[in-house]
């Protein structure tokens, strides 16, 4: 069956979809990206969308959906790389991904998650090292 | 108005979405549409033919491309 790779770097779990997601593949990537997260404590998630030529509501779903669960996982998601035309037609179909962290490239993004993943661990056990 | 080409897809299968998005991507690029315009369109395509699988439990794709004469707008 089909699969979208999830590399392992350090605490964090990169995806990179270069292929045309049907829902299917969009359902499997949602169950091995939690699997993932759940065996190897992965702190964070970057997704990067840089070839995807559509979001439509299910795919854009679909992306809500992974960040709601990683939170409950605690590791933190963040989308990368959305084409301009793309964004444009998420917001005009009233569709802005809420809850969903969003960064321009790669580089921005590994940026944001290894920020967020650092306030996160200062707020939740900050006091236990002071 | 005249019909320049037509084409039939069915729409029994998750992949059939992924065929609707194509055909009409090229059929909008062909029409010279703007990549934020060729975009919307294949988006609404994609939800229509998800709906149509999904709701409709499937059925075929028809997408017929006119002419259609300038002054047909004024």
């Amino acid at each position: 069956m089909e699969k979208i790779p999830i590399l392992r770097m350090g605490e964090f779990l990169l995806v990179t979809i270069q292929v045309d997601m049907h829902d299917r593949l969009a359902m499997t990537l949602q169950d091995d990206l939690t699997n993932r997260i759940s065996q190897t404590g992965a702190k964070g998630v970057l997704i990067d969308i840089s070839s995807l030529e559509i979001v439509d509501s299910f795919i854009g779903r679909t992306l809500g959906n992974i960040a709601s669960m990683s939170r409950v996982l605690d590791a933190q998601t963040v989308v990368v790389g959305m084409q301009p035309a793309v964004a444009i037609t998420l917001v005009e179909l009233g569709m802005s991904l809420q809850g969903v962290r969003t960064a321009l490239n790669v580089d921005a993004g590994m940026e944001l998650l290894r920020q967020t993943v650092n306030d996160h661990e200062e707020r939740e056990y900050g006091s236990y090292f002071q | 108005m005249a019909v320049i080409s037509s084409e039939t897809l069915p729409v029994v299968s998750e992949a059939d979405i992924v065929s609707v998005r194509r055909c009409v991507r090229e059929s909008a690029a062909k029409l010279g549409f703007s990549l934020v315009d060729q975009t919307k369109v294949v988006t609404a395509a994609s939800e229509l033919a998800r709906n149509t699988l999904i709701h409709g439990r499937g059925g075929k794709w028809n997408l017929p491309l006119l002419t259609v004469r300038e002054s047909a707008f004024g």
